[in-house]
């Protein structure tokens, strides 16, 4: 038996990987490629989501988590309307990121109010150049 | 009795349950309803917030007086501090203000947790599933009959969130509904004009699905028997929707084609959950293709995984083998969360298991049995025409039993060429709703011959004007049976059912030999309960919870619901190695439980 299909679907899908280059500030035409390591800079990373279904995820006490690797976590509450908020921007320097999102609900497993946190959303990788 | 909850307990810690006594000493006994809960989820006016060690006492209250705020109580908690907001202002805006505050490590409303009594349904102490305390239940007949405290599925603290699932039509495909049962009436599903009995009956293909069996009517009462009325017992659903499917017939058997029509029913109709406590045999496309159908419509599909004390990766068993992703199979545990003797099993087949042994529920009405054993001081009681029949007692397997019998000598012997011997008897069932035939049989009839059962609801000959139940040739190579018939048409006081053996000149035979006949009846009424065991108890305790998750978040999918029953559950030795998750349900983990989120994507700008 050679090769299988299923662990190249799965390596593909763990490393899913964005990379946008012509970030803001480069200016327009071609410029001669640098001789020396590209210059550390700041971009603007907006990470968005799909919605999750539980109630208690998009009302009072409820939202998510966003963790970038190497970065304080980002925390996405509910405040109103139908669902807690789905996106978040925030601003990475040059590098590669790992991004996880976790959704939150103010019930926990014994019936209080201690919360519930989901296991973390399938890992995404993010090239900042 | 109320019950105090884990919730209260550590609700306590946080000082969240201020108003919680009056709410509970004003409504005794009662569990909040879903207006109660909407109305009231925190208290107005309030929030709860902690502060960062470094912020000092004069940052805490500087913040909070910048904004008009005061201190309420200080929770025994460091940090921590339940915050009387200004006047017209939301708790949304001082959460919004306290979450941008950097003295502010967390904020969150001041919940108001209610008391998850236990219902008051007189026969609550007998449900096990929901409360286990140990508790012998006093009807139960499955060994062992004293169970472990706690061997539950955690249901009271639910209850405290969420009772009423009557959003979420659940289908019961199974022998009907009584659902003029008094624990039932009220939540039955409204099927409007079209369907005023709240289902479909495709055994007669009429519109009503009355139960004439039991078995349905005892699975709808543990997803849904009302709850908190005094009465009877409680479903999981204390208020439900139950859609009433008949597809089985007053033997508790079906068919394919009415299986499968009897799912796409309940999808076409609404429904969002199907139970289905059956199993049959092989795989079946058509059946498959219903499971299918339901997928796509977005419906759950709750199974039972059988009762052959067999493992169902080895032999397959259906729907429970059934692949689709919207199907949970679901094995029985008994009192103590071992995997019940009969229980079938399958660490790829079989998904979770629930509580399926000693099950206290709704029931059709009264059964009875009518037993007859042929004689009368050894002599036969039967009428006889034309000769052949002759009652014998004959010793099977070495205990004496009565048997029909023809010729005389059976199993010896051979019976009369171009005879037509009759033997027949009139049973009074009047009052019954349905009725079923069961004997056991031995027989060899040449071809050309006839062994006929009969019957005659106006009493006499039934082979005169009377109705062929069943009849022919053939060779049974030892005793089989029961064999059950349908006799619910011969009701009435004079039902007469008879055999008869009718030859032709030429080779003769064995002839037959028939005993253990009862005709089993049932008279529905709307009191009565009944305790049984089986996977069929234990599937509707997982549609049941498929159908709370459903109304607790109207948007969940069915792979959504699917997700919580089996990452919700409680992982049990029993279970390890014989399910695909090793877990038997939970309802309160599984109403907690979140789905990881999905889709995630990145814009670099």
């Amino acid at each position: 038996m050679g090769f299988r299909l299923r662990p190249y679907r799965l390596v593909f899908a763990s490393l899913f990987v964005v990379v946008l280059f012509g970030c803001g500030g480069g200016g327009g035409g071609s410029s001669p490629a640098p001789a020396s390591p590209p210059p550390v800079m700041n971009h603007a990373v907006t990470l968005a989501w799909t919605p999750n279904h539980e109630t208690g995820v998009n009302s009072l006490g409820g939202g998510y988590h966003v963790a970038i690797s190497g970065q304080p976590t980002i925390d996405v509450p509910y405040a109103s309307g139908p669902t807690a908020p789905t996106t978040t921007d925030t601003t990475l320097q040059t590098g590669i990121y790992t991004v996880t999102v976790r959704a939150f609900a103010a019930l926990d497993a014994q019936g209080g109010s201690a919360g519930s946190l989901s296991a973390p959303s399938q890992s995404l990788t993010v090239v900042v150049p | 009795m109320k019950t105090p909850s884990r919730s209260i307990a550590i609700g306590a810690l946080v000082g969240a349950v201020l108003t919680l006594a009056p709410q509970v000493s004003a409504v005794p006994f009662a569990l909040p309803t879903l207006a109660d809960a909407d109305a009231a989820k925190y208290v107005p006016g309030e929030v709860i917030v902690k502060f960062k060690p470094a912020a000092s006492m004069q940052q805490r209250a500087a913040t909070m007086a910048a904004r008009g705020h005061s201190v309420l109580a200080n929770l025994e908690q460091p940090g921590w501090a339940q915050v009387k907001v200004g006047a017209g202002q939301t708790v949304e805006t001082a959460l919004t203000a306290y979450r941008n505050d950097p003295n502010v490590e967390y904020v969150q409303p001041n919940y108001i947790y209610h008391a998850t009594a236990a219902p008051n349904d007189p026969q609550y102490a007998q449900l096990w599933a929901f409360k286990n305390t140990g508790q012998t239940v006093t009807t139960g007949t499955y060994a062992p009959n004293a169970g472990t405290s706690g061997d539950d599925i955690n249901i009271e603290p639910a209850w405290g969130h969420i009772a009423d699932c009557s959003s979420v039509a659940v289908a019961v495909v199974d022998s009907g509904v009584n659902y003029n049962q008094q624990d039932l009436a009220a939540n039955m599903w409204n099927g409007g004009v079209s369907f005023p009995n709240h289902g479909y009956d495709f055994v007669d293909n009429d519109n009503n699905p009355i139960d004439l069996h039991g078995h349905g009517t005892h699975v709808a009462g543990i997803i849904g028997a009302v709850g908190n009325n005094g009465t009877g017992t409680t479903g999981v659903c204390q208020k439900a929707s139950i859609m009433a499917v008949r597809v089985l017939d007053a033997k508790g058997s079906g068919t394919t084609a009415t299986i499968a029509q009897g799912v796409n029913f309940a999808v076409t109709h609404g429904a969002m959950v199907i139970n289905m406590s059956l199993v049959g045999g092989g795989f079946d496309p058509i059946f498959s293709a219903a499971i299918t159908t339901a997928q796509y419509s977005d419906v759950v599909v709750i199974v039972a995984a059988g009762n052959e004390n067999s493992n169902n990766d080895i032999t397959a068993a259906y729907p429970c083998n059934f692949t689709q992703p919207n199907l949970v199979c679901v094995a029985a545990l008994d009192q103590n969360y071992a995997l019940a003797s009969f229980s079938n099993w399958g660490a790829t087949s079989v998904d979770v298991g629930a509580p399926g042994t000693n099950t206290v529920s709704t029931w059709a009405g009264t059964n009875a049995t009518i037993s007859d054993n042929f004689n009368t001081g050894g002599v036969l009681n039967w009428t006889t025409s034309g000769g052949g029949w002759a009652y014998s007692p004959l010793t099977f397997s070495g205990s004496p039993v009565d048997v029909l019998v023809n010729p005389g000598t059976f199993p010896s012997g051979l019976y009369a060429n171009s005879a037509d011997n009759r033997v027949y008897k009139s049973f009074n069932l009047s009052g019954n709703n349905a009725a079923t035939l069961r004997f056991f049989t031995q027989f060899s009839i040449q071809p050309g011959d006839s062994l006929n059962l009969n019957y005659r609801s106006s009493g006499g000959d039934p082979f005169a004007g009377g109705v062929l139940l069943n009849g022919g040739s053939g060779t049974t190579g030892g005793v089989i049976g029961p064999l059950s018939f349908d006799l619910s048409p011969c009701i009435s006081a004079t039902c007469s059912v008879g055999f008869q053996l009718l030859t032709d000149a030429s080779v003769t035979g064995q002839g037959a030999g028939i005993h253990g006949f009862s005709i089993d009846t049932l008279a529905l009424n709307p009191t009565t309960y009944r305790t049984t065991s089986g996977t069929s108890m234990a599937s509707p305790e997982v549609a049941g919870l498929a159908a709370m998750l459903r109304a607790f978040n109207p948007q969940y999918t069915y792979a959504d619901t699917v997700n919580a029953i089996k990452n919700g559950g409680r992982s049990i030795a029993a279970l390890a190695g014989n399910t695909t998750t090793g877990k038997a349900i939970d309802v309160m983990s599984s109403l907690a439980y979140i789905n990881p989120p999905t889709g995630l994507t990145a814009t670099v700008q």
